[in-house]
């Protein structure tokens, strides 16, 4: 059997004292896209340095098409979008382009071609010219991008690649990292952005303390996290008596702010609710009622609902 | 992929005037400053400001006065002469350099008191030697009648002139300083990398860090050649240093002398923890080598220790090589060892540099 682009298995490492990763165990399959989730701290950018070569796991292996991403080899088929702003500021963004075409090893005779790609998929091209340190947030990240594909790497790892980027170019880079998936790359993206990875990620992990806490699709953690229950947030017009406070507290709704309450619960015990206090005469003011998204699920996982 | 490094380096470097300013402009004008110095000194242009109490009034202190207001060393200020007190004085404010008392001796001859500075010993060693000199001049003259004494002259061993070697010397001391402060600064653009993630884009895909470190050693090797050269260039422009006769051996020791400052500055900055380190530690060692390696003031004026302490610094080698080919005119067979030296000084650091990136970036 072909092994994943991509696979961490039961991965250990330890930075200085702190164990940053306790058995980490995650594969990207060709066309996919992982979004790795958690907070500050929680180990993605280790995993991501592991998966990388750029860090040796103390315990467990990580492979790229079966082998080791530290040989050199290998990792022609890696690429890696790095946090921060990785450009020559002073370089014009066609410079930029060449220069990390070449250092990527990309061939002298397909260079001007890839480069003239890449500046068109940025969207870059009427500013070829111009220096990376006259350009705004999101055209840097735009070719913060750009400069990892060059090479054509069928593994992707980005590390908050839409951090501080607008609208437009948010879009362009989801574009980018489509098409990317389209073409058959594996691609492990880090991003705080929840929206981002509910919308572009075939598949959710969420991290805290080294650990992997959640894997999924989302739709699928969501479901088995939620089992189709719905968000609700009901606002009554007065303080609530003793008697309908029991009931509310009964069902489970908790006080979030001044006579509004807010519960977990399937559709029905929602008619049920609003039956009995029609019944009880009291007129919700204000009913809100939502699917659970990943914002939700993330914060269900963080405060210790583990899906694992 | 080492090109790529080279011309990443380069137009950072060109499309930075500031930083252009500083490689190329300041070392040069630091240069003319120092040759001036070297040259004034070599050439006889030095002159010392001093000032004369006659308290003999006698033909012969007379006769003296005559002779050192016409000393080209000497700027007698103010011409006529002055009481003793009030050179002292002039001396003590710094108004003048030394100062000179003439007083009548015991049987009718002429004592002479020096008044010197102590932070302006030079001057008065200056004086001393004029005043020997006019002192001879006056009792061989066809006054006195008597004969003359042993009269010592000096001679330069390489022929006339002497100030080009002297602004040789400074060309070659003052060009192996910037050329280490231009390496420092070029090879921490390896740290900026290190910041902002070049260095993990580039080390994810295909290529490695002896890549990196050897594309940047190459590019120091190249600027320091073309930094060197600008100063030579003036040296012999304005000063008439003989560059155009000794080009191919100037290039030897130049690309020796690159090669030490590239490879000492690679291994600076691998060893650094940060830009700020890096940047007070380059700064540190580049004054002390230099100070004590003959960049600053010759070597000769030096205590002996630290004579002896030079052969340790590159500046040492490298100001006996440029001084092997443009002052004492030696073959480049005659200056193989101190370009042994710095070549092989610069490689042993550039793979000493290579080992400490490859383990910076082990995980």
């Amino acid at each position: 059997m072909k092994p994943p682009p991509l696979a961490i298995r039961e991965v250990h490492k330890r930075l200085g004292a702190h164990p940053a990763l306790s058995g980490v165990d995650l594969a990207v399959g060709a066309g996919e896209v992982v979004a790795l989730l958690g907070p500050n701290g929680a180990g993605k950018t280790t995993v991501l340095r592991c998966a990388a070569g750029r860090l040796r796991p103390d315990r467990g292996h990580v492979a790229l098409h079966g082998q080791d991403p530290r040989r050199r080899a290998v990792r022609r088929r890696l690429g890696l979008v790095p946090q921060d702003l990785a450009l020559f500021p002073k370089l014009s963004v066609r410079e930029n382009l060449e220069i990390f075409g070449r250092l990527l090893r990309v061939p002298r005779r397909s260079l001007a071609e890839r480069v003239r790609r890449g500046l068109e998929r940025a969207a870059l091209t009427e500013r070829a010219h111009d220096p990376v340190d006259i350009l705004s947030g999101g055209m840097r990240r735009r070719l913060n991008l750009m400069a990892s594909l060059l090479h054509e790497p069928d593994v992707l790892l980005l590390d908050e690649p839409t951090a501080g980027v607008d609208v437009h170019a948010l879009e362009r880079i989801e574009a980018v990292l489509s098409a990317e998936r389209a073409q058959g790359a594996a691609v492990l993206l880090i991003t705080h952005d929840l929206d981002l990875a509910e919308r572009l990620a075939d598949r959710v992990v969420v991290m805290s303390a080294g650990r992997i806490r959640a894997d999924g699709a989302p739709a699928a953690l969501i479901e088995q996290e939620f089992g189709g229950r719905l968000d609700v947030s009901l606002t009554l017009p007065r303080r609530p008596d003793p008697v309908l406070a029991d009931r509310l507290a009964a069902w489970g709704c908790v006080e979030r702010g001044p006579l509004t309450y807010a519960r977990r619960c399937r559709s029905d015990q929602v008619d049920d609710m609003l039956r009995e206090l029609d019944a009880r005469g009291v007129r919700a003011r204000e009913l809100r009622v939502r699917d659970p998204g990943l914002v939700d699920l993330y914060e269900a996982v963080l405060r210790g609902e583990s899906l694992r | 992929m080492i090109g790529a490094i080279f011309r990443a380096m380069f137009l950072e470097l060109v499309r930075d005037r500031g930083a252009l300013l500083l490689a190329f402009a300041l070392p040069g004008i630091f240069f003319v400053i120092f040759a001036e110095i070297f040259a004034a000194t070599a050439s006889g242009r030095l002159t010392i400001a001093t000032a004369i109490a006659d308290e003999a009034g006698s033909s012969d202190s007379a006769r003296l006065l005559e002779a050192l207001r016409e000393s080209p060393r000497l700027r007698v200020t103010p011409a006529e002469p002055v009481e003793a007190d009030r050179v002292a004085e002039l001396v003590r404010h710094g108004r003048i350099d030394a100062g000179i008392v003439l007083r009548a001796g015991d049987g009718g001859g002429l004592d002479v008191l020096l008044l010197v500075d102590p932070a302006r010993g030079a001057a008065g060693e200056v004086l001393r030697g004029e005043l020997q000199g006019a002192l001879i001049a006056l009792r061989s003259g066809p006054r006195t009648g008597k004969a003359s004494p042993v009269l010592i002259t000096s001679r330069s061993v390489f022929g006339a002139g002497g100030a080009e070697h002297e602004v040789a010397y400074a060309a070659g001391a003052v060009s192996f300083m910037f050329l280490l402060f231009a390496s420092a600064s070029g090879a921490m653009s390896l740290l900026d990398e290190r910041e902002s993630g070049i260095i993990d884009r580039v080390l994810a895909g295909p290529g490695g860090i002896d890549v990196l470190v050897h594309g940047k050693f190459l590019y120091l090797l190249a600027q320091g050649i073309v930094q060197v050269g600008v100063i030579f260039v003036i040296a012999w422009l304005a000063f008439g240093v003989g560059l155009p006769a000794r080009l191919g051996e100037w290039l030897v020791v130049t690309s020796c002398a690159a090669t030490t400052a590239a490879g000492l500055s690679m291994l600076l900055v691998t060893a650094s923890g940060s830009r700020r380190q890096a940047q007070t530690l380059s700064t540190l060692a580049i004054l002390v080598v230099s100070a004590i390696g003959g960049s600053m003031v010759p070597r000769y004026v030096m205590p002996p220790a630290f004579q002896s302490l030079g052969w340790l610094t590159p500046n040492t080698w490298a100001v006996e090589a440029y001084g092997g080919i443009f002052w004492r005119e030696q073959s480049l067979a005659e200056v193989a060892i101190p370009c042994l030296v710095l070549l092989g000084s610069g490689l042993a650091a550039l793979a000493l540099a290579v080992a400490l990136a490859r383990r910076s970036v082990r995980g």
